[in-house]
């Protein structure tokens, strides 16, 4: 069992063992990641072979100015974003039909209960069209600005802002309609 | 209440914690793919050395035979004389003691020897010559013999290194040794001059071809068939193309060692059936219906099994499925079927480094040659593609093609003079693989090709 500077220095040489060693040690963090973004487990697989490998081949630009969990998460998501741009799966909605309402939402209360469970939070956030999903994703887990998933994606600021108004707005539809569900059930 | 921005919280905490650990097949095509990567690399590193190693070996040639080149008009006669120079100079200089020894000590200790005493180094002349006598005589009129080697001008930069038998040479060099010869009757036992090694030769082109490529396959072919999901796949060959650049050095008469680097495309074309299927699905919620494309193909022939870039994606229709609620009831379900024929083509590239012997059956202006040789080769690229409807599209590539492979060759060259010293050369070659190309299926699949591979050369040193 190595440390991480270790690990980091050996797998600069190419070092098998060590290059095991780091994948053993962040596999299920990123391909947590991966399956965020894959519509099904064979694609999580793929993006994680293919992160793996840029991560192998670039951990020579890897400073040690940062941890290195963030420094491969990110070249986890880009190498998925990359994906995306090459097999044409870029998130598009027309702008022109985005309601008005939409633009304040973020400071709009929902009738959500009080402890709202996270495992109907997730459930509801996997069931998301791809399209908001991926700039949900991108908006409130990888801090990235609206201005950043428009040109990783390639498509416009306004586009990432309306796929993000989207998803918010079908969430707290989706997460109504389970809350009513129940009241019902009890009924 | 809640905020959705709370809930985005929620979100992004959980998910910060959250792992799935990976099957362990991720791992082993990693480390398969790593260390495919760690041969690239060290192909890379022996492309560099070889790039280096080629352009060393031209310039050394090169520089040889430029260096042959510019010292053939002062010592073409300077070597085929140098036999009778220095034998017949020095016993000539014994016997004709005083004035040989003289200029000896003079061309030693004088260093203005050149244009103090110009009858002194004439000495040296005739004395090579093998001339009796001719002390008092050339002594007595030095000038006729200095205006008939009107190169024995002062060459100070030379005077310091000058010795009595480089002067000599000199003087012949410059000098017309025919006349000598009839003059003065000098027994030219020296070899001729065709009977020195011959100037090194060096072709340098390019040719390019055609080629068709198929492949001779060996082993099992059943477990083919019965992993091959539609059955049955037609294997047929592949047309591409080839060429490169090539370095041929005549080494002896007749035969030339050859090398260069050339690029490769091998392969074959698949046709094999296309089942494509058709689902239709009603729901109620939205009354709308999905629709879903399914095609199959089989991806597993003699040449290997192709790895897809991405997992088989279905085209439907998002506005069904994205907008149905969960657990939206399935009201409708009608399935189509129908079976077309795909094409498959798979297609690998090398860089191939030949080492060939040729050996030349004609070797004049026209030149016939027969050629044969190994190579190494080096992968890279490895491509299948699916051709459906004019459509064509990257799927993925063969799994398990080797990085370098060797292969042998053989050909019959003709060589024809266009301008100068340009010439033509047109040349058939069979190429075969002699390692296996495919490490997960050894022996199974070795291809080989056919080109006439024509281009342009030019030769050094002629």
């Amino acid at each position: 069992m190595f440390d991480t500077d270790k690990i980091i220095e050996l797998c600069r040489k190419g070092d098998r063992s060590a290059q095991k060693e780091l994948y053993e040690r962040f596999s299920p963090k990123l391909f947590a990641v991966c399956l965020r973004y894959s519509k099904n487990r064979m694609e999580a697989e793929d993006y994680l072979h293919e992160g793996f490998m840029k991560i192998f081949a670039k951990i020579d630009q890897f400073k040690q100015q940062g941890p290195l969990e963030a420094w491969m998460r990110r070249i986890m998501v880009n190498t998925i974003l990359e994906a995306f741009r090459k097999n044409s799966r870029m998130p598009t909605t027309d702008e022109t039909r985005i309601p008005a309402d939409l633009a304040d939402e973020e400071n709009e209360e929902n009738d959500l209960h009080e402890h709202t469970d996270i495992n109907e939070v997730l459930q509801l956030i996997e069931e998301l069209p791809e399209k908001y999903r991926i700039v949900l994703n991108l908006y409130v887990l990888e801090d990235f600005s609206h201005e950043e998933i428009a040109r990783q994606l390639g498509i416009s600021v306004g586009t990432s802002k309306s796929n993000l108004s989207r998803a918010r707005q079908w969430l707290k539809k989706r997460l109504g309609k389970e809350k009513k569900d129940k009241i019902t059930q009890l009924w | 209440m809640v905020k959705i921005s709370e809930i985005e919280s929620l979100y992004k905490s959980h998910s910060e914690n959250l792992e799935a650990t990976p099957p362990a097949h991720v791992w082993e095509q990693l480390e398969t793919s790593l260390n495919v990567a760690q041969k690239q690399k060290k192909f890379l590193l022996f492309w560099q050395i070889a790039s280096a190693a080629v352009v060393a070996a031209l310039v050394i040639v090169g520089g040889h035979y430029f260096m042959n080149e510019t010292s053939t008009s002062h010592t073409l006669v300077d070597s085929t004389s140098s036999y009778s120079t220095e034998k017949d100079a020095d016993s000539s200089l014994q016997h004709k003691s005083t004035p040989a020894t003289e200029l000896q000590e003079k061309s030693v200790s004088n260093e203005s020897i050149y244009n103090e005493n110009t009858a002194d180094v004439m000495y040296t002349a005739m004395a090579v010559a093998g001339i009796n006598d001719m002390e008092t005589a050339d002594k007595q009129n030095p000038r006729p013999v200095q205006e008939n080697i009107p190169l024995l001008k002062h060459r100070p930069e030379q005077k310091f290194f000058a010795t009595p038998k480089t002067e000599v040479r000199k003087l012949i060099a410059h000098s017309n040794i025919d006349t000598w010869k009839d003059r003065f009757n000098v027994n030219q036992s020296m070899p001729a001059e065709s009977g020195n090694r011959a100037p090194l030769k060096v072709q340098v082109g390019g040719t390019l071809s055609p080629t068709y490529s198929f492949r001779h396959t060996s082993g099992p072919q059943n477990s083919v068939m019965a992993t091959a999901s539609n059955g049955s796949f037609d294997e047929r060959a592949m047309m591409a193309a080839g060429g490169g650049l090539h370095v041929n050095v005549e080494m002896r008469k007749n035969w030339s060692v050859e090398s260069g680097l050339r690029f490769a495309r091998l392969g074959q074309d698949v046709h094999t059936p296309v089942r494509s299927e058709r689902v239709y699905a009603l729901n109620s919620d939205q009354a709308s219906y999905a629709n879903l494309s399914i095609k199959s193909l089989s991806l597993n022939n003699t040449m290997g099994e192709i790895k897809q870039h991405q997992p088989p994606t279905r085209s439907e229709s998002d506005n069904a499925y994205f907008g149905a609620s969960p657990g939206t009831m399935l009201v409708d379900f009608r399935t189509d079927n129908q079976q077309t024929s795909g094409q498959i083509e798979q297609m690998i590239d090398y860089i191939e480094v030949p080492v060939t012997l040729r050996y030349y059956l004609i070797n004049r202006d026209m030149k016939l040659s027969l050629a044969a040789g190994v190579s190494t080769n080096w992968l890279i690229g490895n491509n299948a593609y699916v051709i459906e409807n004019s459509n064509r599209q990257n799927i993925g590539e063969t799994a398990g093609i080797s990085s370098m492979s060797w292969s042998s060759h053989a050909g019959v060259a003709f060589s024809l003079p266009l301008y100068g010293s340009f010439s033509l050369r047109l040349e058939p070659r069979v190429n075969y693989f002699l390692s296996d190309i495919n490490e997960n299926y050894p022996g199974r699949f070795r291809p080989y090709s056919f080109g006439i591979f024509s281009g342009i050369q030019y030769t050094f040193g002629e």
